[in-house]
């Protein structure tokens, strides 16, 4: 080709007219902006370890005013990643509670077992467990994939735009997977039939479920109730299977991942499988994991600074994840005494295998006991 | 950057005052700045969906994943090198999931996303035998003609972002642009 016929084609490819150019680009940028709102501004300039690290854990025990009743800012992230922690360790070793861990990492959905061996699902924006882990949800741009743990797919919608934020609940026999399309709330039945909207205009942020309650209870409570908020903020409920609005109960409230508020924002807070509680508590520039367990006392734990992911519980509620992407970490926290904590680094290149340590760094979705 | 891509008429941040004002953007964007992130957006957006439409060919999956590919930098924005530029690693992201996009739906053969050359915006087309030329090729040879010559990177930066040898990009560029000659050629004329 010469180079007339090249600068020809390079003109054609740059000033050709894209289908409703200036319309995407603003759609685009409100999804931006809301992503953008939804993360934790970085702390500036601040060294990881040693002296920085005892320092922050010093402003936190000052600053944090966090604790809610009973609660006791007890121990702090001294060295390294803290408490009594081992040596990080490159990779990732033994989990420390039985289960599986299901990982994000920007371009694939991972299963982590529990011997640290990990298998690839796909190339999969998001993904979540199916109640009882024998089956995985994932978005891919304007689809719903339903895979199995080998990563074979079961069944595939489209929806009519990009999907986020799927949440899977129900029981042995009869689940639902809630999602959102741009800004409307869609419901599918586990086996992939019945995709249908629910609701519009609600908030980007992930839907809830209820518990499924007890079938003994009575025949005419609905059984898959999803709460959400709307784009303006407020939350609601529905029944997923009639459509119906039903009243919002207060649980509905803290189970939904909380809007941000700036500086002394908290995350969502997140229940364990044996009624603990976890949250990440941010208060200026320090973030303490605030871990309730049943019948016990608040306890405040310093973490390391900048942004955090999860908390996720271990299918056992004895361990906490937590994911520290400035140190390329993820944090293993044994939520009893005596405080433990597993920390494995370099994280981000066990899942971008030929990157060199770039790509996006991994989240732990969720952590369950597979019933298979 | 060597002359060829800077001479490249959309690539016009490669410049010390420009680069220098970029790493401002994203050292403000990373402190929570949203005024400096929509700046950072407004200078890539075009560039990130033009690229990936052309290796899909398809209006709405481009526009998804050109979403995709900025909320995946915005996520990882914090750990992002700010002496490097922006750009590339947006374009990374883009291509790369334009690809993985395009190859998945061959696999799955979707039958509800237009094929590339016969997506229906009459009037908005991509003159059409350049847009049938584009959609006979591979999605990985669309993806080196976009890079090259839509971005303006070398074909060494081609290969860093795409992961294959330089050789690799050189011998995919030449068969591609073979296979566009005719249509460049005839609407020439």
């Amino acid at each position: 080709m010469s180079r007339a016929d090249r600068r020809e084609l390079e003109r054609r490819l740059r000033e050709a007219p894209l289908p409703d150019e200036a319309g995407a680009e603003e759609r685009a940028w409100q999804l931006v902006r809301a992503g953008y709102a939804g993360r934790a501004p970085m702390p500036r300039r601040a060294p990881l370890r040693g002296i920085a690290v005892a320092a922050g854990a010093a402003v936190l025990a000052l600053a944090i005013g966090l604790s809610p009743a009973g609660a006791k800012v007890a121990d702090f992230v001294g060295d390294v990643v803290g408490i009594g922690a081992t040596e990080p360790e490159p990779g990732i070793g033994r989990l420390p509670a039985p289960g599986e861990l299901l990982v994000e990492a920007g371009d694939g959905a991972w299963i982590v077992r529990a011997d640290g061996s990990r298998r690839r699902l796909g190339d999969y924006d998001e993904a979540i467990w199916s109640p009882h882990g024998r089956y995985v949800a994932a978005t891919d741009g304007r689809q719903l994939v339903a895979v199995d743990p080998q990563g074979d797919v079961r069944w595939t919608i489209t929806a009519p735009r990009v999907v986020r934020a799927p949440r899977w609940s129900g029981t042995d026999v009869d689940t639902r997977i809630a999602y959102r399309s741009g800004d409307d709330l869609w419901v599918v039945a586990g086996d992939g039939t019945g995709a249908r909207r629910l609701a519009s205009r609600v908030a980007p942020r992930a839907p809830a479920w209820r518990p499924v309650p007890d079938a003994n209870l009575g025949p005419s409570r609905p059984l898959h109730v999803v709460a959400y908020r709307t784009s303006s903020g407020r939350v609601r409920a529905v029944d997923a299977d009639s459509g119906t609005p039903v009243p919002v109960r207060p649980r509905d409230r803290t189970a939904l991942p909380p809007l941000p508020r700036g500086a002394g924002a908290s995350g969502q807070s997140v229940r364990g499988p044996s009624g603990g509680t976890a949250v990440l508590r941010r208060r200026d520039r320090a973030t303490a994991l605030v871990i309730r367990l049943p019948g016990g006392r608040g306890r405040a734990i310093g973490m390391p600074p900048g942004p955090l992911t999860g908390p996720t519980w271990s299918p056992d509620g004895r361990w906490l994840a937590v994911g520290w992407p400035e140190g390329d970490q993820w944090l293993l926290i044994r939520a009893e005494r005596p405080r433990r904590i597993v920390a494995y680094s370099e994280i981000t290149r066990q899942f971008h295998p030929g990157e060199g340590g770039g790509g996006e760094f991994p989240r732990i979705s969720g952590w369950i006991l597979p019933e298979r | 950057m060597s002359a060829s891509t800077a001479s490249s008429p959309l690539r016009t941040f490669g410049g010390g005052l420009a680069s220098r004002r970029e790493a401002a953007l994203v050292r403000d964007a990373q402190r929570g700045s949203e005024e400096a992130l929509e700046e950072l957006f407004r200078r890539h957006w075009r560039r990130a969906h033009r690229a990936a439409f052309l290796v899909v060919g398809d209006p709405a999956a481009a526009e998804d994943i050109a979403q995709e590919s900025f909320l995946a930098a915005i996520r990882a924005l914090d750990r992002f090198d700010r002496r490097r530029p922006f750009g590339p690693w947006l374009h990374r992201i883009a291509v790369n999931r334009a690809i993985d996009h395009a190859r998945a739906r061959n696999l799955r053969a979707e039958s509800e996303l237009p094929e590339l050359g016969v997506a229906e915006s009459a009037g908005e087309r991509i003159s059409d035998e350049l847009f049938a030329a584009l959609g006979g090729l591979t999605p990985e040879h669309r993806a080196v003609v976009v890079l090259r010559h839509l971005l303006g990177y070398t074909p060494g930066e081609i290969g860093g972002i795409l992961g294959i040898p330089r050789g690799t990009v050189n011998s995919r560029l030449r068969r591609a642009l073979d296979r566009l000659r005719p249509a460049i050629e005839s609407e020439e004329g």
